[in-house]
């Protein structure tokens, strides 16, 4: 269809009425023809105003559209923020010496266990030939990479705060090239921030905009920008809650592994594992979208997307596995065993696995939604 | 669902970009950008020199650009947006090797494209991208309408028209974004796709036919 819709010429009564709605006539001549056309044939006119209307449409569609006239104001603040950073932004330096630890060195927290190396700023001299040793060792343990453009400076900005009223939580923070510590209840949230849920529940992050991000046990995450967080490692779970974009401002956005989900406004989860990701939504309309096919989600449908062959695989919804440890929705798994340590709930056995508890009247996939508490107001 | 019924619409910007007879020119008799103000030459030596409001105002003049740029090569509007973001960015930090600050638009073209193609390969090649679609009245702005119904119409009109752009093949959404999001004529189209100006002409009409296709029930 193509290739015949090519080679068929444009009638030229159409190429003259759309050089006219263009305002493109080239002559003088050109115009009083078209005027002319316009003024005795109907069908001309018909099409003219056809043209037109497609026109009005589309520019009112693309103004109101992320990449219309919102977004030079927000790429104004970016620019200005990124040249703030990078004059606030202490020339480079071979830190990652700072941050090292030699692979035989004892995991001296629990932080160091699962490859947040404390600092070691003692030992320096005194291992200056293990520094290019560890340094390889660190970047291997990272694995996550820092996003080209991010802000890494001691003075980012205030995004949010940790409020920490979920009982016995407990929140590693590492700032920069600090070692990690105990974030400490209402922890201020800086961007570039390295957070790990070493509680035994979940745990919920604010954000200034109004979002809040609940760590699962063990779940690690980066605060890259405001509207940006990245998990770290292979596993973990996040139940997402974010605030309703504003016209013009850019989508929120998850990342996690090889998995990016861009969020308007909506709540749902993304649930990690080594050989598939699953969303599954609780408010809002969600596309997910592999490298062959897409599949747009309504609430109370999972889409579980497959590593190895990409393609997109309707689940059903288990409320009680998917939301259940977000604190606020323990009624949904009423089972819960927190006695197991951090890594139970951070792992996953597979979306058709038994979760090993009874399922909650709405959580047996049916399609039932769960009633869900109303979201925050104040953010 | 999309409704039949659709609101009128009538903004500033239609109606400057498709002017009826009365106001229509003649010609169009500047060849490229039409520029007002400072020329992007001054604009980029102040940026350089550290005024950041200068750039600020090649942000302005050439947002459109950019978005359209990305756009047309990502079919995904919210990625466009935090593509051009990131150009832009990109182009502050690099402003210093900038050979030809006369060429900054082309330069910045160039910027997005290759960011847009960067996002288009990390997106084919992660397992899974997901964004959301929502609620008709939280994708677009809802403007000041005071009737909520006619508000909740025109966002599923806009949705709809999004969509159908979006699905365009890249050759077509290229010229009808720069057409419609930026008011470029056909001139500026070419130099900026590298096209003759018969070639771009003929991209929007058969781009434009596609969309009346589409529109029919918007049409009526």
């Amino acid at each position: 269809m193509g290739s015949r819709e090519h080679d068929e010429p444009i009638p030229s009564t159409d190429r003259l009425i759309g050089r006219f709605a263009d305002g493109e006539c080239r002559t003088e001549s050109e115009r009083a023809r078209a005027e002319a056309r316009l003024a005795g044939s109907p069908d001309a006119r018909a099409e003219l105003t056809e043209v037109e209307r497609v026109g009005e449409l589309v520019t009112d569609a693309l103004e109101a559209s992320p990449i219309g006239d919102g977004l030079a104001a927000q790429i104004k603040q970016a620019v200005r923020e990124s040249a703030r950073l990078a004059k606030a932004a202490p020339e480079p330096a071979p830190a990652p010496v700072a941050v090292a630890r030699p692979a035989s060195a004892p995991a001296a927290s629990p932080i160091a266990s699962t490859g947040w190396s404390p600092r070691a700023p003692q030992l320096a001299a005194a291992i200056a030939a293990c520094a290019v040793v560890a340094f390889g060792l660190w970047m291997i343990d990272r694995r996550t990479p820092v996003p080209e453009g991010t802000p890494e400076t001691a003075l980012a900005d205030a995004i949010g705060r940790w409020p920490g009223v979920e009982a016995s939580s407990t929140l590693a923070l590492r700032r920069g090239d600090q070692s990690a510590r105990d974030a400490g209840r209402g922890a201020t949230l800086r961007v570039g921030d390295e957070l790990r849920n070493d509680g035994r529940i979940g745990t919920f992050l604010e954000l200034d905009d109004g979002s809040r991000v609940a760590l699962g046990p063990g779940a690690s995450v980066r605060l890259v920008a405001s509207d940006r967080v990245e998990m770290l490692g292979d596993r973990g779970r996040l139940f997402c809650e974010i605030a309703r974009r504003r016209p013009g401002q850019r989508s929120f956005t998850i990342k996690a592994r090889s998995t990016e989900v861009a969020v308007l406004g909506t709540r749902f989860t993304v649930d990690l594992d080594p050989v598939f990701a699953r969303v599954s939504v609780f408010e809002g309309k969600v596309r997910v979208a592999s490298p062959f096919e897409s599949d747009v989600l309504t609430p109370s449908e999972a889409s579980r997307v497959d590593e190895v062959d990409g393609r997109c695989h309707r689940v059903a919804l288990d409320a009680v596995r998917e939301i259940g440890w977000v604190p606020g929705y323990e009624s949904y798994r009423p089972e819960i065993e927190p006695s197991g340590g951090p890594s139970d709930l951070g792992v996953h056995d597979g979306p058709s696995a038994p979760t090993g508890r009874p399922a909650a009247p709405s959580g047996d996939g049916s399609g039932d939604m769960p009633v869900l508490p109303p979201k925050r107001k104040d953010g | 669902m999309l409704a039949i019924e659709t609101p009128a619409i009538d903004t500033p910007r239609s109606r400057a970009i498709h002017p009826r007879a009365e106001s229509q020119p003649l010609l169009r008799a500047t060849a490229g950008w039409v520029v007002s103000g400072p020329e992007d030459a001054d604009l980029v030596h102040r940026a350089r020199a550290g005024e950041v409001e200068a750039f600020e105002m090649l942000v302005e003049r050439y947002t459109k650009l950019a978005g359209g740029v990305a756009f047309s090569v990502t079919g995904d509007y919210h990625a466009a947006a935090d593509v051009s973001q990131e150009a832009f960015i990109k182009a502050h930090r690099a402003l210093n090797d900038l050979t030809n600050p006369e060429r900054f638009a082309a330069w910045l073209r160039n910027i997005v494209r290759t960011s847009a193609i960067d996002w288009v390969r990390k997106a084919r090649s992660r397992g899974i991208v997901a964004d959301v679609e929502p609620d008709a009245e939280g994708l677009i702005d809802q403007g000041d309408d005071a009737d909520p119904v006619a508000s909740a119409n025109r966002a599923e009109v806009r949705e709809h028209v999004m969509a159908e752009v979006a699905a365009l093949p890249e050759h077509y959404r290229e010229v009808i974004v720069f057409k419609y999001l930026d008011g470029m004529s056909y001139e500026d189209i070419a130099e900026h796709t590298g096209l003759t100006v018969e070639a771009v002409e003929s991209r929007l009409h058969r781009a434009r036919g596609r969309l009346r296709k589409r529109f029919r029930n918007l049409l009526k």
